[in-house]
């Protein structure tokens, strides 16, 4: 559209594709924005991660990020060694909870710290919140908590740890006596309002790979657990 | 941001983390201008921007199997150079921390250098808008740019710059139809000089003969 081609009383589409062609005539141009990338001759994708830089990138948001959360997530932790993972569900060890901090992380980056396998609530978007519990002695990961609030669900808390970590308080999760298998994975169960909460919530444990995973549910819509786990995760 | 967009931008992550190469120039044709223009807010410098957006797409491949399938792209892309923006920042200025005032816009008025690829036509509409923006305040000019740069909601603008979302709403519709008015006095005003200057000619047409 030339400009002198313009109707004299612009409408809101006109205006907008013009504003559209000019954001788009700032560009760098392709030539100069890929030279680096054509120059390349290892131009093929990068599938390994590189673990020091994001370790490092890690360190820094958790330097940053540990006050925040520390009161309201952290204190009524414990959390068990990484190095004494149990071989079977029930046989968890706990430690201190004043050995770890908190640090908020991009949801983006959670991918990052427990590889591209961990299971996220589908459901959160990208509106979740993120955060990870630290080592104060050595910056090494422990768990990441994952929050948010899905329509379908309610709040949603999930707590990713490494298989046969937890937290003392989650000891309640390996209780359970309901199962019911989701993804070839057994989930123990319990509805909620057993704990006096809102009707309709669950509590849910299963183990998915690598990691554990410690599910609480707000107000489902679905009074069927397995159902709920479709809900926050996405059917397979 | 239209789905269709944003879900392009999505399908051209996944390709391009599966390692075709096919979607790159798609995927610039849809980020470039924004990828650009973070650059050059953060590092206020166009050789530094230019720099960083060439590492930004050299780097691509390894920015893409970052990417999950449930992650809006288009925000994830803006992150990913916003951060690689703040680490420069650091390694440029050696200060200990970047200070993002988010009241800051580019003035590509003064940034001026148009990309070869552009047509003539392109570069009549970034004049005619970088003069409209001039008119603007400098709170109105952010918006103007988080707007159709970054893609940002009314509910974001008002986070990031700490106002309600009604006041935000306002300057957004006051500035847009500042630059809307301005583009068409402009326009006006080029018919009103391309017909003077045809006048004129016949004139001094008339009195030679």
């Amino acid at each position: 559209m030339r400009l002198q081609a313009a109707e004299k009383i612009m409408d809101d589409k006109q205006f907008d594709e013009l504003m559209e062609k000019y954001v788009s005539s700032t560009k760098l141009g392709k030539d100069t924005a890929f030279e680096k990338l054509n120059g390349r001759e290892d131009i093929a994708p990068a599938r390994s991660k590189p673990k020091k830089r994001k370790a490092r990138l890690f360190a820094a948001i958790s330097s940053l990020c540990v006050a925040i959360l520390a009161l309201c997530i952290a204190l009524p932790v414990a959390l068990v060694p990484r190095s004494g993972q149990a071989d079977g569900e029930d046989d968890i060890k706990y430690l201190d909870a004043g050995d770890f901090g908190v640090a908020l992380l991009d949801a983006s980056e959670v991918r990052d710290i427990f590889g591209e396998n961990v299971l996220l609530p589908a459901s959160l978007g990208t509106d979740m919140i993120a955060a990870a519990l630290t080592s104060k002695a050595d910056g090494s990961v422990a768990a990441i908590q994952v929050l948010g609030y899905a329509q379908q669900c309610g709040e949603i808390e999930a707590m990713i740890m490494p298989k046969g970590t937890a937290f003392s308080s989650f000891s309640i999760y390996h209780l359970f006596k309901n199962t019911f298998v989701w993804r070839g994975s057994t989930v123990k169960y319990a509805k909620s309002e057993v704990y006096n909460e809102p009707p309709g919530g669950f509590k849910m444990f299963f183990n998915a790979g690598d990691h554990d995973y410690y599910i609480s549910v707000g107000v489902c819509e679905t009074d069927d657990p397995l159902q709920a786990l479709n809900l926050i995760f996405g059917a397979e | 941001m239209e789905k269709q967009k944003k879900s392009a931008i999505n399908d051209c992550l996944l390709g391009i983390k599966r390692g075709d190469k096919s979607y790159l120039d798609r995927l610039y044709d849809l980020i470039g201008a924004t990828t650009r223009h973070i650059a050059l807010k953060y590092l206020r410098d166009d050789e530094q921007a230019k720099e960083l957006e060439q590492d930004f797409w050299a780097d691509i491949f390894r920015i893409a199997d970052g990417y999950n399938f449930i992650q809006n792209g288009f925000s994830y892309l803006c992150k990913v150079i916003e951060r690689m923006a703040i680490n420069r920042y650091y390694r440029v200025r050696h200060e200990q921390r970047c200070i993002v005032d988010y009241l800051s816009y580019v003035d590509y008025g003064v940034v001026g250098n148009f990309s070869e690829e552009l047509l003539i036509e392109e570069i009549d509409t970034q004049i005619a808008v970088n003069k409209a923006m001039e008119l603007l305040t400098d709170l109105q000019k952010s918006i103007i740019q988080m707007v159709y740069f970054e893609e940002k909601t009314v509910r974001e603008m008002a986070k990031i710059l700490g106002m309600t979302k009604s006041t935000v709403g306002r300057q957004r519709k006051e500035a847009m139809q500042i630059v809307k008015q301005s583009l068409e006095q402009q326009l006006h005003l080029e018919d009103t000089s391309v017909h003077a200057f045809a006048g004129g000619r016949e004139d001094y047409g008339r009195q030679t003969v």
